[in-house]
Parts: structure tokens; C-alpha cells; sequence
């Protein structure tokens, strides 16, 4: 069985009185390790998945599987678990707390978890030695999202979830991120899934998941990922 | 909304406990002007006839004069005698009528219409027998008269119960009967008493009912209005006493001249008496004959006292003639009946006594006073605490203002550059502001003017029975309330509104920066710091970034807290000195007061208490009223003087007011009580001046300052006495420690039985009657607890919402980083609890100086509260502003629980 597994996941909102599919069917695989892409632009569908892979949000049908658990059963409890132990979340605009230094907002998270990477190893390792005593407010926005990679990595997650991890950020900053990803996934193992609206980051994965319309279009895997460096966009 | 509800709080607590004391006064002067109490009673010695009413009734300035009977008698209940005032009702009372005064009250049943009927009054003290239709019967307290010497007849229907505007509290008049004190007045038919004299003027004034009953100015009026009343009043009777004296001396005269007559007829032998029987026939005979030429009636009464001597001398000469010597002992015997009837004569001349006038004006009663002084207690606690609420309520608005204006930043921007001018932008916002504080106003007021009194009057109705209280809306009052709200809450507004406006729209509209991390300043203490828990850090770290919020959430947690302290302490300073005074200070069981009129008083008094078993200890004592003056100010006191001095420590503990060692009375020593000390600004070493009525005022050196709760007194030794006024201090009083088991009801009837003693008093009863005066602040008490509980629900409320929302995007990432939901509310929890701890200590410290302030100002001038915080007061407050923070914080963490982590992936505005 695959690592994470969507199969037939429908999420319905009520609107009023129309009710909107925010998932019709969505079903794909992701292996242990990969990197993994889902694209779509917005409206398409993307965050609803990213919520319920998340564990921020239940499905009305189908299940989720994420190392042979079916999330889509759990409680909220089992939820908070889930999202405490196993999932690492790398947010678009960093939510990093204002008031903690790059040191503190790691260990923010080391806290709470079993095991967890000492919270200066883990900035050492995104590069970030020389700030880890600035606040938020004083680091550039790639310096606050490799805080909040490093964050999310420090609690040894199974999944790296990555919601347009570039979004808020310039063309070299975005890429020098991505490539962070990259390595994490290729050198530690760790599956990493990024959430995008921008194409051009596919062919840097192994496995691309196109969303249209809360449908998959395709899923389509990469035999050879290009190197984030040859990617242009 | 939080504007509305803390502008209703802060006005309507402002209004309430403002309007209390006049909305009480006003009730009270309304009763009476209703049931037309009186102005002035006067009481003559001799008692006072219908004439004496005439005198006074036509007098400027009267408006009515009713006249009354009233005596003391026995009435027995549960095989005790209770001594009830009976008092005289007029049945053909015209309501009509201003002579009708101190109208009764109706209660139950109807007002006495016949012959044998009574009315009962409905308080607290009267026994539980009195029922409609019950009969009542009365006997006399003294057992050489008869009841019916009082009444027509002893036995009485009860066919009403009634109040009398007479006797607002608890207390009823004191008596010289029974135990002192009487328990109940009853009311009966004036033609059921067969008293020959009036007991009882009542006096109303024209124009006094139209000034507060309580104010300087009706106590000026009464007093300037009474004097040619009482003049009038006293010369009237005094007229009527000198007839009556001359009548007496008249027929003292001529019984004497009659009995020096007879005298000399009996002392003559039988030449002289013919010679004179000869003479006085002649006498006779010219009278006679000149009475036929013209009768005037002088002369036929002298003819006719004449005629008579002769006849009594004829006989006498006739009797002796034939040797009967019976004439001679009947003349003895007329002369001894003549001297036994003059001496009856002078008796009741000396019976006559010179007339002497009581007056008692509504002050007298000291029900009367104290309701006063209970209402202006009131408004003294009305003085200190809305402040509090106003600086609180403004605060909030602050805050809460301040955050509206930061989340409209860009509408604020967005006006801005379309052109719309700073002052209409502020306008705005203003009446945003305003409509809230208007309302919260009306409606607070609204409230508060109904609520506070109504509960504050509530628990001095167990002291009082003025029926009903009146709460209007007291129109200026609300609008000054609303004039200060409104400029409080304009003022913040304008103020929070300033700093964005007076920036550029362009930087308005853009989202304000997050505030930057900042490193505290404990964090310089790195050994400290280290120490530290991380969520300690942080929490630490929050609350010191946002420091205007922390600041506010201080004040109202500690503001809380110290509201709560102050109202158990104030609590606790009022009750503790009747254990004080009653218990550590005064250490004898009872007072009596001695007979001084009683013969050989400073002889009999001893041995009467030596002997009595229920007697353990007593000590004879001087009281008398004084001034001391000092620094040009003047205050009563009671100048004690011991019997022996050595022993005064086993009845009054006499210690320094600091040090509290004991002091002993030596000669020489001028100890005096710490209120006074301090109310005249001198301390030991610093001359008073002592002035007592008819004694010459003199001038003392204090030498030392005893401790002491209630009233004023000076201790000297009887030698320092003798040494000052060159004579011996006169005992009129004696302090009584009871032996063990000693029952207190027959020991007074037997004191009181006694001529040499008037009355006697136990410090129980006393300290009772304070006790339960201070019941009623239980009440208040309640009433600042909840305020204080308000006040933090809205302040923490408001406060930690404003926190939550700001960090909305915060929490929803911690979420998403997987805190449970407990371990999320803790995190913001924490903070809370931090800010709550530290509120509490700041309250303490504010509680204390709000507490001293408030016991000094509530601090009448006769009272010493214990200034001291007691230690449950410490305890209490942290407890209860605990408890309530807890409550917010079960309300909050349903509201953490609901916030959205998809919140978290939203961008930044």
C-alpha cells in the first residue's frame, strides 16, 4: 500500500443553499520518500486537500490513508495527534509567532514532540546559524520561511506538507527554498508534499498531481526530477 | 457593546450609591411630613392643663399643638412584666386638621373608635401575643397605686396594629420602671385616661416640613421657633402654679392666725377672758349697728367671724362657770386639728415643685440621628469607589477603541483619501462611541437609581421601619453621569483616533506592522532567564509586548480585587471594634446609673451591691459631659472619674494607644481616648482646655493616650479631680461585673426597684444593637462584590477577547502545529493567570489604601474603626478575583476551541 493514499474523497460545503463539492472523487497515491507536487489554480481544489491530508479537516467520504492509518476516521483528538506527531506544515506566510525568536519558534514545536531534532541542529542544517536569535520582524522573508521549514522539521515528521512555500517570495528566495525541500527529501527521505498554483515547479518532482475542478486531472510521475536549478519559471 | 455595558455599570453603580442617601432622606421627610410628625415635645413636671395648650396654640410659627397623655405601666407577658408606654388617642382626629400629629400608621385592623379599645405597634421588640382581638391587661409598677389612678379602665381590646412616626428604630423611650427600658407603646382613647393633667405637648411649626428633616437648616429653624414657644409654654404654667401657691399660702394664713387665736383664748384666766368676751361683745354690737346703716360685705363677714368668737368665748365662760372643763379640751382639740390641717397645708406647699420644662425635638430620639447618620455613611462610600468605576470604564473605552480604530486602518485610509476631513472621520467614530454611551447611561442609571437604594434601604429596614422608599430618577444626577461618560469616552476616542489619523493614508492602508519581538529585560538576567520554562519565556515575553493591554487587564484584576478586599475590610474595621470596645476595652457587665436625689447615695450604694448574689465586682464612678478644646476646635467627651483608681483596670482596660501597655491612673494623670486626640490635633504633652457646665474651665497637660473604639473619654484619679475643682467627684454611675449565671432580667427589676438606682444598662444589649446595625452592611458588602465581579468579567472579558482576536493567525498555527485544545488555551491562559497573580497583588496594595481611605472617611466622629486589613480579607479578595478570572477563561477557551486553523493559511489581511 502506498505511504498516503486519497481514495474516492468527497468534501461537500453547504452554502447556504447550494452546496459546493470541494472534493468530487479524489483519489491518489503518494510513495514513502517522494516528492510530490500538487498543482491546480485556485479554486481548483488544492487547499481542501492540503486540509484533510493536514488533518485540519475530515472528509464526507472515502478514505485518507497516511502510513496505513485512515485519517479520515479520527476524531479530533486523534486529529491533534496526527497533526503533533506526524505532520510537518511549511504555511505560505511563514506563521512564524512574532514574539519568539528563530531559536524559540523551533523549539515552539520541539516542545510538544516525542522526538525532535535539537532546535539549533535543525537551524544550523537550513542555514540559518548566524540568525538564530533574531526575531521574526528582523530576518528576510526566505530567512522566515527556512525558520518555518526547519520548524516543521524539527518534530521528525512522517509527511512535509508545504502550502505554496514560495508564494510570498522572490524568484531567487523561492527557488533557494525549494531546493532546501529538495535536499530534504533526497538526503533525509522525508516524503514532501508542496501545494502550488505554479506549474513550472512540476518537473522538479517525482510525482505530479494535477487538480481541475476538485477532480484529479492526472497524476503523472517524473522518472527524472530535474534539479531545481535547472528550473525556470 | 463592552462600552455599553461598562458605561452602565460605572454610571449606574455612580448614580445608585449617589442617589441612596437622599432618596432616603427624602422618603423618610416625606413620612413624616404624611403622618405629620412633630417638631418639638414639651414635658412640664407638673404636668400642663388645657389652658397651657391655648397659650402656645395661637404663637407665630405654630402650625398645630396636640396634647397628650402618656404613662408607663405594666402589661405581663409569659409571666413577665414588660413595661409599656401607653399613649393617648384622640377619636374625634380630624385628618383634616394640622393639630393632629404624630398620626399612627395603620397597619392592620382600624384605629380605636370606642371606650376600652387599643391599638399595638408592629415592631420587632413587641411580644408575639399582641394578635387582633386579644385582650391586654395592665397593671400599675407601683404597688402603692392602683391602675386606676392611669386608666378608666385595665383591661384593653386590641383592635389594630400601627406604627408611629414617633419611633423610626429600635429604640423606645427610656422609664423608670421596670427594667429600664420600655419595649412597646400601645395606643388607647384620650377619654380612657383619668389623669387630671396633660403629660405630653406636641408641637408642629409652620415651614419646617419644607426643609429636609435632617438638614442644618431645620435644626436652625426648630431652634430659633422653640423659644417663645417654650417661653410661652412655662410662663403659662408657671401662672398657674402661683395661684395655686397663693391659694395655699392664703389659707395658710388665717388657719395660723385662727390657731395664735384660740391659743390666747385658752392661755386666759376666767377675769380676763369676761373682760375680753365684754370687749369683744361691744365690738359686736357697733359692727352691728353700723352694718344696719350700710351693708358692706367686709364688715358682715368680720361681723359673722366675730359672732362666732363670741359664741365659742360665751360657752367657754359658761362651762367653766359650772365647772365643766370639756369646753377647754374642745377648744385644745380645734387647735390641734387647726395645726394638723396647716401643717397639711405647708406639706403640699412644699410638695408644689418650682416648674421645670423638658424639651425634645426629633433629635432627641437617637433613631432619629443615626438614620442620618447611616444615609450619610452611605454617600461617603459614594464619594470613593465610582471614581474607580469612572477611571475603569474610561480605560476600557481605550482599549476598545483603540482597537476599532486599528482594525479600520484602512477604511480610516481609504476616507482619508477620498478627501473627507479628519474631523468628520473622528465624527464618525465619535458617534460610534457615543450612541453606547448614551444608552449605557440611561439605561445604567436607569438601574442603578432603582437597585441600589432599594437594596441598601432593604437592610436598614431591619433598623428602621419608614415603610417604603422612593426611587425617582434623579434627572440631574443622569445628566451629569452622561456628561462625564460622554467626555471620558470622547476624550479616548479622539485620542486613539489621533495617532492614526495624523498619519498618511497611503500608510493606512497599508496592514499595520505585526509589533516586533522584543527581548524583555529579564532576559539580561541570563542566569534567571535560563532557568525558565519555554512557555514561561513566552509568556512572559507576550505580556510585555503588549503592554498597554497588560497594564489595562492589571488595573481592572487589581481594581477588582481591591473592591472586594476593601468591602470585607471595611466589614471587618466596623465589627471588629465592637469586640474591641465591648470586649477588650470595657471589661464590666453592666452600668447603672444612681439615684444623686436618694439620701445618703454615696453611703447605700456599696452595701446594696455587696449584697446582691448576682453582683461580682462593681466600681463607683463620676460621668459627667464635657468640651475639650484644642487647636480651636471642640468636641464632647466624658470626663470618668473612679472611685479608686487602682482598681478602674479591672472594669476599663486603659492602655497606650501604641504601645498598648497598661496605664495606670496615677495622681496627677490626664488620660484621654486616641479619636479625640486625633480629631483635635494633639498628642501626649499638648494642652485641652476642659470645660464642664458650671464649673470652671481649666486647662490640662495630657500625659497619656489610651486606646478606645467608641465615644470619648478623659480618665482621672478622684485625687486629680479634688486637685482641679477643689471639691470631691460626685458617683453617678457604677459599673457592675456580673457574677457567673447571674440573671440579668430579675437583677435589673430588682436594681431598678431599688430608689437608689434609675437605671441600669448591660453592654450585651448594647453591643447587640451595634451589631445589628452593622448587619446592614453585609448588604453593601454584597453589593461591592458583585460590582467587583462585573467589573472583572467585562475588564478580563474585553481585554482577553481584544487578545484573541489580534492573535487569531497565532493560535490557529499552533493549532496546526498540533496543540491540543487544552495545551492551546493554556498558552493563552497563562498569561492571563500571570497578569491575574500580579492583579492581585497590586489590589492588595490598592485595597489598603483604598480601605484606609474609605474606613477614614466613613469614620463618624463619636467611632474609631480598626484600620487594619484582616487577614481574610486578603484571602477572600485573591480568591474571589480567581474565581471570576477562571470564568472568563472557561468562557474563552470555548471561544479558542472554535477559532479555525484554516485561519492560519489565510494571508495577512
Amino acid at each position: 500500500m502506498s505511504f498516503v493514499s486519497f481514495k474516492d474523497v468527497y468534501k461537500r460545503y453547504q452554502m447556504g443553499e447550494v452546496t459546493i463539492t470541494a472534493s468530487d472523487g479524489v483519489t491518489f497515491d503518494i510513495e514513502k520518500g517522494e516528492f510530490a507536487v500538487i498543482v491546480g489554480a485556485s479554486g481548483a481544489g488544492k487547499t481542501t486537500v492540503l486540509n484533510m491530508l493536514g488533518g485540519m479537516d475530515t472528509c464526507d467520504e472515502g478514505s485518507i490513508t497516511v502510513d496505513g492509518q485512515d485519517i479520515a476516521r479520527f476524531n479530533n483528538k486523534q486529529l491533534t495527534a496526527y497533526r503533533r506527531y506526524d505532520i510537518g506544515f511549511v504555511f505560505q506566510f511563514y506563521n512564524l509567532v512574532n514574539n519568539l525568536t528563530a531559536l524559540e519558534n523551533v523549539e515552539l514545536a520541539s516542545q510538544i514532540s516525542r522526538d525532535y531534532i535539537p532546535a539549533d541542529e535543525m537551524l544550523k542544517k537550513v542555514g540559518l546559524e548566524e540568525r538564530m536569535n533574531n526575531f521574526p520582524s528582523q530576518l528576510s522573508g526566505g530567512e522566515q520561511q527556512r525558520v518555518s521549514i526547519a520548524r516543521a522539521l524539527a518534530k521528525k515528521p512522517k509527511l512535509l506538507l508545504c502550502d505554496e512555500p514560495t508564494g510570498a517570495l522572490d524568484y531567487n528566495t523561492g527557488k533557494n527554498i525549494l531546493k532546501l525541500l529538495q535536499d530534504t527529501c533526497r538526503e533525509d527521505g522525508m516524503t514532501v508534499i508542496v501545494i502550488t498554483h505554479n506549474l513550472a515547479i512540476a518537473p522538479m518532482a517525482d510525482r505530479v498531481i494535477r487538480l481541475k475542478n476538485s477532480r484529479i486531472e492526472s497524476v503523472s510521475i517524473n522518472e527524472k526530477p530535474k534539479d531545481v536549478s535547472t528550473i525556470e519559471w | 457593546m463592552s462600552i455599553f455595558l461598562i458605561v452602565a455599570l460605572g454610571t449606574g453603580f455612580f448614580a445608585g450609591i449617589k442617589s441612596t442617601m437622599p432618596d432616603m432622606k427624602e422618603s423618610a421627610a416625606e413620612f413624616f411630613k404624611e403622618n405629620c410628625l412633630m417638631d418639638l415635645k414639651l414635658v412640664s413636671n407638673v404636668g400642663f392643663k388645657y389652658s397651657d395648650l391655648q397659650a402656645v396654640e395661637g404663637l407665630e410659627g405654630v402650625k398645630g399643638v396636640s396634647a397628650g397623655y402618656s404613662c408607663d405601666v405594666y402589661y405581663n407577658y409569659d409571666g413577665q412584666n414588660q413595661a409599656v408606654k401607653v399613649m393617648s388617642y384622640d377619636t374625634d382626629s380630624d385628618s383634616g386638621s394640622n393639630d393632629y400629629l404624630n398620626r399612627p400608621i395603620l397597619i392592620e385592623g382600624r384605629l380605636p373608635e370606642n371606650s376600652g379599645e387599643c391599638v399595638v405597634e408592629n415592631t420587632m421588640k413587641t411580644p408575639d401575643s399582641y394578635k387582633i382581638g386579644e385582650q391586654l391587661t395592665l397593671s400599675s409598677p407601683y404597688s402603692d397605686t392602683d391602675i386606676s389612678e392611669y386608666f378608666t379602665h385595665d383591661t384593653f381590646t386590641v383592635v389594630g396594629i400601627v406604627a408611629s412616626p414617633l419611633y423610626i428604630g429600635y429604640e423606645r423611650d427610656a422609664t423608670t420602671i421596670g427594667s429600664g427600658s420600655i419595649n412597646s407603646f400601645i395606643l388607647i382613647p384620650e377619654d380612657d385616661f383619668s389623669m387630671s393633667y396633660y403629660t405630653e405637648l406636641y408641637v408642629a411649626f409652620d415651614g419646617t416640613d419644607e426643609l429636609g428633616p435632617f438638614s442644618d437648616e431645620y435644626t436652625d429653624a426648630v431652634e430659633e421657633k422653640k423659644k417663645p414657644i417654650v417661653e410661652a409654654f412655662k410662663s403659662s404654667i408657671d401662672e398657674r402654679m402661683s395661684d395655686t401657691r397663693k391659694d395655699a399660702e392664703e389659707q395658710l394664713d388665717s388657719a395660723e392666725s385662727r390657731i395664735s387665736e384660740l391659743e390666747s383664748i385658752l392661755a386666759m384666766d376666767d377675769a380676763e377672758l369676761a373682760r375680753y368676751t365684754e370687749a369683744l361683745s361691744e365690738e359686736t354690737e357697733q359692727l352691728r349697728a353700723k352694718l344696719e346703716n350700710s351693708s358692706d360685705a367686709l364688715s358682715a363677714a368680720a361681723l359673722t367671724q366675730k359672732e362666732r368668737k363670741l359664741r365659742t368665748l360665751q360657752g367657754l365662760i359658761m362651762a367653766r362657770q359650772a365647772g365643766d372643763s370639756s369646753a377647754d379640751e374642745q377648744l385644745a382639740g380645734e387647735i390641734a386639728a387647726a395645726k394638723e390641717s396647716t401643717e397639711e397645708i405647708k406639706a403640699q406647699l412644699e410638695q408644689i415643685p418650682e416648674t421645670k420644662i423638658y424639651e425634645f425635638t426629633r433629635f432627641s430620639s437617637n433613631d432619629y440621628a443615626s438614620f442620618a447618620g447611616d444615609s450619610e455613611k452611605i454617600d461617603a462610600i459614594a464619594k470613593v469607589f465610582p471614581v474607580f468605576f469612572v477611571f475603569i470604564a474610561a480605560l476600557v473605552c481605550l482599549t476598545t477603541m483603540t482597537r476599532m480604530v486599528d482594525e479600520k486602518r484602512i477604511e480610516i485610509g481609504t476616507y482619508k483619501a477620498l478627501g473627507y476631513s479628519s474631523f468628520r472621520i473622528v465624527m464618525k467614530y465619535l458617534i460610534y462611541a457615543i450612541v453606547p454611551t448614551v444608552t449605557g447611561t440611561l439605561i445604567g442609571t436607569a438601574i442603578g437609581f432603582r437597585v441600589f437604594p432599594y437594596i441598601i434601604y432593604n437592610s436598614y429596614k431591619i433598623l428602621y421601619n419608614i415603610p417604603s422608599i422612593d426611587t425617582p430618577f434623579r434627572v440631574d444626577l443622569a445628566f451629569w453621569c452622561a456628561v462625564v461618560a460622554l467626555i471620558s469616552v470622547s476624550v479616548t476616542v479622539i485620542a486613539s483616533c489621533y495617532a492614526a489619523l495624523s498619519a498618511r493614508p497611503a500608510q493606512l492602508m497599508r496592514p499595520k506592522a505585526p509589533a516586533a519581538g522584543k527581548r524583555v529585560f529579564l532576559e539580561k538576567i541570563t542566569p534567571l532567564w535560563k532557568r525558565l520554562g519555554f512557555l514561561t519565556k513566552v509568556t512572559l515575553r507576550n505580556l510585555l509586548r503588549y503592554k498597554k493591554r497588560f497594564a489595562m487587564t492589571l488595573i481592572g484584576v487589581a481594581g477588582c480585587t481591591a473592591l472586594i478586599m476593601t468591602a470585607f475590610g471595611i466589614k471587618h474595621s466596623i465589627s471588629e471594634i465592637v469586640d474591641l470596645q465591648f470586649e477588650s476595652i470595657l471589661q464590666y457587665d453592666a452600668v447603672t446609673v444612681l439615684n444623686r436625689d436618694s439620701e445618703d447615695i454615696d453611703r447605700n450604694v456599696d452595701p446594696l451591691l455587696d449584697e446582691d448574689p448576682d453582683v461580682d465586682s462593681h466600681l463607683r464612678i463620676s460621668e459627667t459631659d464635657c468640651t475639650v478644646k484644642a487647636n480651636g476646635l471642640s468636641y464632647g467627651a466624658s470626663l470618668i472619674v473612679p472611685e479608686n483608681a487602682d482598681v478602674i483596670d479591672d472594669f476599663i482596660r486603659i492602655s497606650d494607644c501604641e504601645t498598648g501597655e497598661n496605664i495606670s491612673l496615677g495622681d496627677g494623670e490626664i488620660v484621654i481616648t486616641e479619636k479625640i486626640t486625633q480629631l483635635l490635633g494633639v498628642s501626649v504633652g499638648d494642652e485641652i482646655e476642659l470645660e464642664i457646665t458650671d464649673k470652671k474651665t481649666v486647662k490640662l497637660k495630657i500625659s497619656s493616650i489610651a486606646e478606645n473604639y467608641a465615644m470619648h473619654y478623659i480618665y482621672i484619679s478622684p485625687q486629680t479631680y479634688e486637685d482641679i475643682y477643689g471639691e470631691q467627684a460626685q458617683y453617678n454611675q457604677a459599673y457592675i461585673k456580673l457574677a457567673e449565671n447571674a440573671d440579668t432580667t430579675s437583677f435589673s427589676e430588682r436594681l431598678i426597684a431599688q430608689d437608689e438606682f434609675l437605671g441600669i444598662v448591660f453592654m450585651d444589649d448594647k453591643a447587640e444593637s451595634f451589631f445589628s446595625s452593622i448587619d446592614s452592611l453585609n448588604a453593601i458588602v454584597w453589593l461591592l462584590i458583585i460590582c467587583a465581579a462585573l467589573l472583572a468579567f467585562i475588564v478580563l472579558y474585553d481585554l482577553a477577547n481584544i487578545n484573541i482576536t489580534e492573535r487569531v493567525r497565532e493560535i490557529a498555527t499552533l493549532k496546526v502545529l498540533g496543540f491540543y485544545d487544552g495545551e492551546t488555551s493554556a498558552y493563552i491562559y497563562r498569561e492571563n493567570i500571570y497578569t491575574t497573580v500580579i492583579g492581585i497583588i497590586l489590589g492588595w496594595a490598592l485595597g489598603l489604601v483604598l480601605h484606609r481611605f474609605v474606613v477614614l472617611t466613613a469614620e463618624v466622629d463619636l467611632v474609631m474603626f480598626a484600620r487594619e486589613m484582616v487577614w481574610y480579607g486578603y484571602i477572600l479578595s485573591a480568591l474571589l478575583t480567581a474565581v471570576f478570572a477562571v470564568m472568563v477563561n472557561v468562557v474563552l477557551h470555548f471561544k479558542l476551541k472554535k477559532i479555525d486553523m484554516v485561519e492560519s493559511l489565510k494571508s495577512i489581511e
